[in-house]
């Protein structure tokens, strides 16, 4: 591929920020190479199958560099609910001691990326870098702090644990580390949140690894500020027996996308994955995932739900593949979207790709407007026009956010997709 | 509505016609509505009777293109379906929509309070609303859990139809268009439909109920009783209509109509 | 249906009932392809100056032009200077005059296709034009055709005899720069069928091209134009077969069709091309770009596909909506068995306002093979009031193939409404077990059950072909049932 010089130049312009961050001298050299080859690959385009629907040329004229630490407003975490259990904050990528809790989840263990920094830096990539994998790169490449954390076998806290990741402008690459013992659960939060107003870059990347048994349930809520621009990307092993569940709420942000890929590693393994990706204004909110089956007896759902409108765009892009072999293998996948003004648009592309026979795997999607007949049974019901259209609306994003727990986490979010809606205050008292 | 005296006219409509996705399904269709009055109006499969509740109760999708229908002396036909429905017009659906998500007991206390707006009444809190809705539900032999679901959300045929008439007994409608009510219900839950449609017969009050079967009018007796097929109402009659035609069919009514 | 117990070795020895050679004299030119190869083709065909100049420029094209390979196949390179891309029976020589001038060994072989070419026989309400190897060897019925005012006939004829029409529409569905292998046809086709149905007209009959491959490593790209004009009908069905061979063919063809005004185009496709055997060896490689543009108001192009044969399916049959109130269809059953591939699907793109489509298809994989949907359903902005539905489903027979599902869904416009279901599955244990139950021997449950599964486009077909594409359905699972 040719270079592309529009990402290519803000690439470029990291170069130097790279002798400020610390680490071995061979983690300098390897980071001189591997910023190096992005340069040279470039930021994924659509032109590349994966990123078809997201374009990332607004990352431009964007600073990629982290900035220097600065003093946080007083009322920095006031957007948030009150913290459900022990919270660990980062701004822009790095430890916030004052903010965060001392003590941890009974059970779990904290180290710090930071420490990986002294160790020897992963093998040197020779050639060009798959398009899926260079924001992870790019990651690594500028990571200097992040969460490593491990829930003991059999541990089974009873309140969630809280990670904040505070985005303040320029570059943030929040980077964690999740695994799971044996028969371990878990409830994770975690909050992207813009400090206004907040130029941001943020390319998140979380390894989560669940052993046999394990039980995660995963909340993001992306409540990033108008102006950044955020790529997450998410990785999940899900071992044997062991049951994954993922929430996304997407508010926030001028562009973010979140890829999740979820291997189902063990028999009998679970994934049930659900998401509100909300784009109004000239907000853009992308999902992609992959569902890989690669053994027996595994069962994944997914359940999307976009909604775009003024000059928004989402796109859902989401693969379930089913490994030869994989048999008794259950999948099923709804994406449905919606749009609410003339200049919207939404993509979406279901798609399966099947190997064994021995399956039942399903999807359906669908884009468009309201249903008509459930209009004009709310009219016949006496209600006006604008009331039922916003109660259709609230309650077609109902199925993703009434399985947010706890219930603070979901009333907040529920306000404040609410907010977002028009007639909101005349449907309040009709959610079901 | 309370001056609403038995025998005024409640709903005239004369000629009407219309096209559903350019099709002709009601072709020129009279029919006089009185308050005190049940009337029932039977006909085979594709007749247009579906049609004509829908008509009367505003579906957008289907073109009125003659006719007129008369409605407490307003011009029906002129009014958005919310405010028919404000104005005391209630349909019954054959087949009520599931609605995920909205919350079946709180559309209901906004309907209420939609029509009691119109009527220039105090709208009701969520405390009185509550102990209305119990007094029908116990009527319609609901159970409790069915204030927490969404509307329609999961039910049954035959709970989607105790619904409506959950809905009609909260609204108290002037004039009630029961579409198919009876179809898909087992003789009990058939008995706890017919009851609650019965307490709702009153001096001030017409009630439509469209059937295509005898049996639900053993339960609701009407007063008067209509055969309405390939769009027109071919033949009208008391109870004993209804009965002739569980007997005979509907074929000798449409031989008749074409004798003549 | 039939649901007759055979003999296994009955059914292994009509696998392919149609791979057998004609031994006829042919004109062949040498494999391979310059400018000096295409000019050849237009003077054998007589033909006006403007075409040979649109074959050069688009033979310039392709020459910029990279194979495509975002499909789910798997082949070796294509030698394109490996094929003969000419190839005609001798006695073809001035080209058909009337039936009874063709040659008898032609016409023995259509007779043994099931395909009579005598106007009396099995098919006698459908016009046939028979295409064999680069030329169309008959066409019948065309006097009580032209009575009507239909036109029927080789490409080649309608070249030189109405090329006002030819110019007029040539490349506006699919211009030769579409994609490589529709600019390969635009600079080497040979024949096809030509159909234009006056304004109101409904075609009295049937319409039917007939293709077949004979010659050794010779390519078919054949090229179809279909213009309804409006107000007018017409029901168009092709059929294609070829020999046993060891090695792979190209079959690379262009269909394009216009529908003015409240015209409607019915396009039906069955086909059997030969598949290679069980082992993967031989077949023909079939990429091939079918487009509707519905041009009128009101308009509609329905296109229903059953895909048997073929190594390599590469087909992507479509319809522009331009028309507002314009209906586009899309019906398909592919079975890919032994070691084919297919990637087939469709596009519906929503131009005009009201426009509607339907896509249903549904894939068989078993044996070895790799099926896979790849559709697009795109809403602009001008198409108020869009509504699609989609359905795709896949049958899985046995643990060894693919079935995948690749749709992409873009909606620019907020008042419309698409939908998409995919199901993908084995028969189902109990429906098996049922018929079993019930008497019936494994193979006939299977073959009954796919024939459910596959009846919503079945019931597409014009009559004539359903019953031919439910026995091609038994003949192309020969051996996947377990």
């Amino acid at each position: 591929m040719s270079a592309r010089p529009e990402a290519t130049s803000a690439l470029a312009r990291l170069q130097p920020a790279l002798a400020r961050l610390p680490g071995t001298r061979a983690w300098q050299q390897w980071r001189a190479a591997t910023l190096a080859q992005l340069v040279a690959d470039g930021l994924p385009t659509p032109r590349d199958d994966s990123w078809k629907y997201t374009n990332l040329r607004l990352l431009e004229r964007r600073e990629l560099a982290t900035a220097a630490p600065r003093p946080l407003p007083s009322d920095v975490l006031q957007a948030l609910p009150a913290a459900q259990g022990p919270r660990l904050v980062y701004v822009d990528g790095r430890f916030h001691s004052a903010l965060s809790d001392s003590e941890l989840p009974a059970g779990m263990s904290r180290t710090s990326h930071a420490t990986l920094l002294d160790g020897p830096p992963p093998p040197e990539q020779s050639g060009p870098v798959d398009a899926d994998l260079r924001l992870r790169s790019l990651n690594l490449c500028m990571a200097v702090d992040g969460a490593r954390l491990l829930l003991a076998g059999g541990s089974a806290p009873a309140r969630p644990l809280e990670i904040v990741h505070l985005h303040t402008g320029g570059g943030a690459y929040p980077r964690t580390r999740l695994e799971l013992g044996a028969g371990a659960k878990l409830a994770l939060i975690e909050y992207q949140l813009g400090v206004d107003p907040a130029d941001a870059f943020v390319a998140a990347v979380t390894d989560i690894v669940l052993g046999p048994g394990a039980t995660l349930t995963h909340t993001t809520v992306q409540l990033a500020s108008d102006r950044a621009v955020l790529v997450d990307d998410t990785h999940v092993s899900v071992g044997r027996d062991a049951r994954y569940s993922h929430r996304l709420v997407a508010l926030g942000g001028q562009l973010a996308r979140f890829d999740l890929r979820v291997d189902l590693d063990g028999a009998g393994a679970e994934a049930d994955l659900r998401g509100l990706l909300f784009a109004d204004g000239t907000r853009e909110q992308h999902i992609r995932t992959l569902l890989d089956h690669r053994v027996p007896h595994c069962s994944s759902a997914q359940l999307y739900r976009g909604v775009a409108g003024g000059r928004g765009r989402g796109s859902y892009d989401g693969k379930v593949i089913v490994r030869a072999g994989a048999a008794k293998t259950s999948s099923r996948q709804s994406s449905r979207n919606l749009l609410l003004s003339k200049d919207a648009a939404i993509d979406t592309r279901p798609q399966l790709e099947i190997n064994a026979d021995d399956v039942k795997c399903a999807h359906g999607a669908t884009t468009g407007t309201l249903d008509e007949n459930m209009l004009f049974y709310l009219l016949t019901r006496g209600l006006d026009r604008q009331t039922a259209r916003a109660l259709l609306t609230y309650a077609f994003v109902g199925d993703v956010l009434k399985c947010i727990e706890p219930q603070a986490l979901r009333q907040m979010i529920e306000r404040r997709a609410l907010g977002r809606l028009p007639a909101a205050e005349t449907i309040r008292e009709f959610i079901a | 509505m309370s001056n609403i005296q038995k025998g005024n006219s409640i709903l005239e409509i004369s000629g009407l016609k219309v096209n559903v996705q350019g099709k002709a399904i009601l072709k020129g269709l009279d029919l006089t509505v009185r308050a005190g009055e049940v009337h029932a109006i039977m006909g085979p499969n594709g007749a247009g009777k579906s049609t004509l509740s829908q008509v009367l109760a505003g579906r957008p999708d289907y073109a009125v293109i003659a006719g007129h229908a008369t409605y407490l002396g307003e011009d029906l036909l002129a009014l958005a379906p919310e405010e028919r429905a404000r104005r005391g017009l209630f349909l019954g659906f054959q087949y009520p929509v599931e609605i995920p998500g909205v919350n079946n007991v709180y559309l209901l206390k906004a309907a209420l309070n939609a029509r009691r707006r119109h009527l220039g009444l105090q709208e009701v809190d969520a405390f009185e609303f509550l102990a209305i809705v119990k007094e029908k539900m116990v009527l319609m032999q609901m159970d409790e859990s069915f204030l927490k679901r969404g509307v329609n959300e999961g039910f049954s045929g035959g709970e989607k139809k105790r619904n409506e008439i959950l809905q009609m007994t909260v609204l108290e409608p002037t004039l009630a268009i029961l579409d198919e009510t009876d179809s898909g219900l087992d003789i009990d839950a058939l008995k706890v439909v017919a009851n609650g449609v019965n307490s709702l017969r009153a001096d001030n009050r017409a009630i439509v109920l469209v059937t295509h079967y005898q049996r639900l009018l053993d339960h609701i007796v009407p007063d008067h009783v209509h055969v309405l097929a390939g769009g027109r109402i071919l033949k009208s009659g008391d109870r004993g209509l209804a009965l002739e035609l569980e007997r005979r069919g509907y074929d000798w009514v449409l031989e008749e109509a074409n004798a003549e | 249906m039939s649901t007759t117990p055979q003999d296994l070795e009955d059914l292994v020895g009509q696998k392919y009932r149609h791979g057998f050679v004609t031994d006829i004299a042919a004109d062949t030119v040498p494999p391979g392809l310059d400018e000096d190869v295409i000019r050849l083709i237009s003077r054998k065909k007589g033909e006006p100056g403007f075409l040979l100049d649109w074959r050069l420029k688009s033979y310039r094209h392709w020459q910029t032009m990279r194979e495509p390979h975002w499909g789910q196949l798997r082949y070796k390179p294509i030698d394109y200077q490996a094929i003969s891309y000419y190839s005609a029976p001798k006695s073809n020589k001035d080209g058909p005059k009337s039936l009874a001038d063709v040659d008898p060994k032609l016409l023995a072989t259509y007779d043994k296709l099931g395909v009579p070419l005598h106007e009396r026989a099995r098919l006698a309400g459908v016009a046939v034009d028979a295409v064999f190897d680069s030329v169309s060897v008959a066409t019948t019925f065309k006097e009580r055709l032209s009575e009507a005012g239909v036109i029927f006939c080789p490409f080649s004829d309608a070249v030189r005899e109405h090329p006002a029409l030819i110019e007029q529409y040539l490349g506006t569905v699919v211009p030769p720069a579409d994609n490589f292998y529709a600019a390969l046809n635009s600079a080497v086709f040979t024949d096809g069928s030509f159909v234009y149905i006056p304004k109101g007209v409904r075609c009295p009959m049937e319409l039917s091209t007939y293709f077949r491959i004979n010659a050794a490593n010779t390519g078919q790209f054949e090229r179809t134009l279909i213009i309804a004009d409006e107000g007018s009908h017409v029901s168009y069905l092709e059929g294609c077969t070829a020999p046993m061979r060891d090695e792979n063919q190209l079959h690379a063809a262009v269909v394009e069709l216009v529908a003015l005004d409240n015209a409607n185009i019915k396009y039906s496709t069955v086909q059997n091309w030969y598949p290679g055997d069980e082992n993967g060896v031989g077949g023909i490689y079939n990429f091939v770009t079918k487009r509707g543009d519905c041009r009128g108001r009101n308009s509609r192009i329905s296109w229903t596909q059953v895909e048997t044969g073929s190594a390599i399916t590469w087909k992507y049959p479509s319809c522009v909506l331009t028309g507002d109130g314009s209906v586009g269809e899309f019906y398909s059953v592919a079975v890919a068995n032994h070691y084919q591939q297919a990637d087939t699907g469709t596009k519906m793109i929503h131009v005009g306002r009201n426009t509607r489509s339907t896509i249903v298809s549904k894939g068989i994989s078993a044996g070895h093979a790799q099926n896979t949907y790849r559709g697009l359903v795109k809403v602009l902005p001008s198409a108020e009031g869009a509504r699609n539905y989609t359905q795709c489903d896949s049958l899985l027979m046995g643990d060894k193939c693919g079935a995948h599902t690749f749709p992409y869904v873009e909606v620019r416009n907020p008042t419309g409404m698409v939908e998409h279901e995919a199901t993908t599955s084995r028969i189902g244990e109990d429906q098996l077990f049922y018929l079993l139950q019930r008497g019936l021997s494994h193979e006939d449950a299977v073959n009954m059950i796919v024939n459910g599964f596959c009846k919503s486009v079945f019931k597409e077909l014009p009559m004539e072909f359903a019953v031919e594409a439910q026995n091609l359905l038994a003949v192309s699972l020969e051996g996947s049932v377990g």
